[in-house]
């Protein structure tokens, strides 16, 4: 399965009950430092960024990591996962997620990261506007290609009108 | 023996600034229990601690951040509470906020704090989960909210929320507020001077960064309740919540405008022609980032009813949050000013002066009005002063934040001002507290909310108007069959007394905003508060004697601090002079009709004192 979260930063309102549902659901209590997506508020900027894993088709994380099974992809669900019995807790894949959504529990000291919840993802449920959705890539790249081709269709007429 | 607490963290702080020692403590179960948080607990705790006679700026005056049990919870659990001796009334204060601050103070570890004292130097308090100190402030103060959390955030945490006072705060501006989130993230503790007190003890800001959890009792009890709680929410069609969502509450502009009850002109009228350039309409389609849709909100809330706003306009130009329909009607319509960057502007202003919004547009358009009447001499004020004036309007809010020449008296709120120049009659307040935006000849009940709040005239402590005007279920008065009169008198007292028995325990103790739940029922939040705290509460019936006993304790708080009977009352424009025009036209408040019934209801004698049977029956001792 190719499905993913996806982050739609602009309809994001920074409320962060995906935070709450992330954490109440791995962790049974309201805690958005252990939550494994966070919103990022940059508020002079009016910035609301909900960061999570993208699940990576070339992980750099399971690069990064030293042990041979520490970081499995789940082939169901196409997430990658702590296999917390092998984690040795060396944080290199902490440092070599580019999206920084990689996360460490400082309780257990291993490595913690986002799961898709085993395909159902509790975070996308709680977001009311879209601002996370749960996607099939090829939905994205739709989606995507035609906003351009509107942007593109919008320029031509512009351009006519001209002339 | 110490009991397990759920929603609540378990501990609060105790910080003597006069010593600078900082104490954590574990709560007190029955406290919390009787008390609940927030509003409740600040009531408690002033009435145990202080002698409410006490000059608002002593250093024994208390000064309280609570959050209630659900605060940080969904579907809007983020309120945090500022309760102390208002520097503006002279009777309690209690001013709520949304945002995050008081959720980061809970993942801290802790419930509430208790200030008292008065810091020898300026300081904020930072507290980092167990690591909590008081460091010094001289260096921002004097700065505004923005540049002030700006640089707390990078000495700090940048993952901290902060809660801080301005300038206004500073100069012990009796309208100053508490500004969490700086200006580009401004959600305000807006009224009662909270902000002055704050600054009467050297305290700049408290800043929190808690990495810990929460815990409720039975929280898959707990998620289905919210689910049921948000149903209104999923199947939105006609709900207020919606239109908040959609349009922020300045859409309310014209909903108000249309009802003929925008306050205009320092109160003379319902009506504003101006109205459609500082509607909700005008505000998306030109300074809105994000035009009508939802745009920011606090913790854990789905509505989003924040505006951003950017204005370009040579003059007015800036970035913030809002504005808010209490601050477009007070900065604009009262003071007759319709050009909405320039009320953007003085929002914003506020907001980083930490200013209460309402009560500085009120008081500006108060001292319009006396200067139009003749009462206030050109060269006090320094030019001629007419509704209207945009550029006046900007000018006085400043100088009322800093105390600059003719805003030393301005900053003393508007009843002090009014008096002043002999005409105490021209304040819109009640209890010295400046009116909201919600003209009382035409909307009956929300009349006599404002008549009888203990934290002087104010909205929030009791919402009448969700079932007079907004066609909301709240409370169960108003359903698409059964429609409430706005102008009747009758019915109203006890429709009143309820909104506030229910908000003393539902929104403001518990840490909710009434917003969401406008359209749940009393039920729906007893559930929610059962399953986050795993404690019986005894159903709807038992939290509303809490709701009672909470405001009658702010009452006797009031009582004792010196208010009387005489201090019940509106401004005699709302009582002798009929709404000149619009859909209100003819109207007054008939507060000689309703309030006796009130009193009565009340369980209080005719000077508004509680009776012995009442307080025998809400477990108050004599005090």
């Amino acid at each position: 399965m190719d499905k993913f979260i996806e982050v739609n930063l602009e309809k994001c309102t920074a409320c962060r009950l995906c935070e709450f549902a992330c954490s109440t659901h791995n962790f049974g209590e309201i805690n958005p430092a252990k939550s494994r997506i966070k919103v990022t508020i940059v508020s002079k900027d009016f910035f609301y960024y909900p960061n999570v894993c993208q699940q990576c088709g070339k992980a750099p994380c399971i690069e990064a990591c030293p042990q041979e099974d520490a970081l499995v992809r789940n082939q169901k669900t196409g997430a990658v996962e702590v296999k917390t019995e092998a984690c040795i807790g060396c944080r290199m894949c902490v440092r070599a997620c580019p999206f920084g959504a990689m996360g460490f529990d400082k309780a257990d000291k291993l490595a913690d990261k986002c799961d898709l919840c085993g395909g159902d993802p509790e975070c996308v449920k709680h977001c009311f506007y879209g601002a996370i959705q749960f996607k099939d890539i090829d939905q994205t790249v739709f989606d995507l290609n035609r906003a351009y081709a509107h942007k593109v269709k919008a320029a031509k007429s512009l351009q006519e009108v001209q002339a | 023996m110490s009991k397990q607490f759920y929603g609540w963290t378990g501990k609060h702080l105790r910080v003597d600034l006069t010593k600078g020692l900082i104490d954590v403590v574990a709560n007190n179960f029955g406290l919390m229990k009787n008390y609940l948080g927030a509003r409740g607990l600040g009531i408690k705790i002033m009435l145990d601690e202080i002698d409410p006679k006490i000059d608002a700026f002593e250093p024994q005056n208390r000064f309280i951040i609570a959050t209630g049990p659900l605060t940080c919870t969904p579907p809007a659990g983020n309120r945090t509470y500022f309760v102390t001796k208002s520097p503006l009334t002279g009777g309690i204060a209690n001013a709520g906020v949304g945002g995050y601050f008081g959720s980061e103070l809970k993942f801290a570890g802790y419930d509430y704090i208790v200030f008292q004292g008065k810091s020898s130097r300026p300081v904020y308090l930072y507290i980092h989960n167990d690591d909590i100190e008081l460091r010094t402030a001289e260096y921002i103060w004097g700065q505004g909210t923005e540049e002030a959390e700006e640089q707390l955030l990078a000495e700090t945490d940048p993952m901290a929320h902060i809660a801080a006072i301005g300038p206004a705060g500073e100069n012990q501006v009796r309208l100053a507020n508490v500004i969490t989130g700086g200006v580009t993230g401004a959600r305000a503790a807006g009224r009662g001077g909270v902000g002055a007190v704050m600054g009467s003890k050297n305290l700049k800001a408290v800043v929190a960064r808690g990495t810990g959890g929460v815990k409720l009792a039975d929280l898959a009890a707990f998620k289905q309740h919210v689910g049921k709680a948000l149903n209104f929410w999923n199947n939105p069609s006609e709900t207020c919540v919606k239109v908040l969502a959609d349009h922020g509450t300045i859409g309310v502009v014209s909903f108000t405008n249309d009802l003929g009850i925008l306050p205009t002109r320092n109160f003379q009228t319902g009506v504003f022609e101006g109205a459609d350039k500082i509607s909700g309409d005008t505000f998306a389609k030109k300074y809105s980032v994000r035009g009508a849709t939802p745009s920011k909100a606090c913790f854990a809330c789905p509505a989003g009813c924040a505006r951003l706003s950017d204005v370009k306009e040579k003059g007015y130009e800036g970035k913030g949050e809002g504005p808010e329909y209490e601050s477009v009607a007070s900065l604009g319509s009262v003071t007759g000013v319709d050009n909405l960057p320039a009320v953007i502007k003085a929002s914003r202003m506020c907001n980083d002066m930490g200013m209460d919004t309402i009560s500085a547009g009120v008081t500006v358009g108060c001292a319009m009005e006396l200067s139009e009447r003749g009462y206030l001499p050109e060269k006090d004020v320094g030019f001629a002063l007419k509704f209207g004036d945009a550029d006046a309007l900007l000018d006085l809010v400043k100088k009322m934040a800093t105390r600059e020449d003719f805003g030393w008296i301005m900053g003393e709120g508007s009843y002090r001002l009014a008096e002043r120049y002999g005409h105490p009659e021209l304040s819109m307040t009640v209890k010295k507290q400046e009116l909201p935006n919600y003209d009382p000849r035409g909307v009956k009940g929300q009349g006599l909310a404002f008549v009888t709040n203990n934290r002087g005239a104010d909205h929030c402590r009791a919402e009448v108007n969700c079932s007079e005007i907004y066609e909301t279920t709240m409370l169960g008065y108003w359903s698409p069959d059964k429609d409430v009169d706005r102008h009747a008198i009758k019915g109203k007292a006890k429709m009143t007394k309820h909104y506030q028995d229910y908000c003393a325990w539902a929104y403001d103790s518990l840490g909710y905003c009434y917003f969401l739940l406008m359209d749940t029922e009393e039920q729906d939040v007893v559930d929610l508060l059962e399953s986050a705290t795993g404690i019986d509460f005894g159903g709807v019936e038992a939290l509303n004697i809490i709701g009672e006993r909470i405001f009658t304790l702010e009452r006797l708080f009031n009582l004792k601090a010196g208010m009387s009977a005489k201090d019940d009352t509106l401004p005699k424009r709302f009582l002798k002079e009929p709404m000149p025009e619009g859909p209100s036209k003819g109207q007054v408040f008939e507060q000689d009709q309703v309030l006796p019934e009130y009193y009565k209801l009340r369980g209080w004698d005719e000077k508004g004192a509680p009776l012995p049977e009442k307080l025998k029956e809400l477990k108050i001792e004599v005090m």
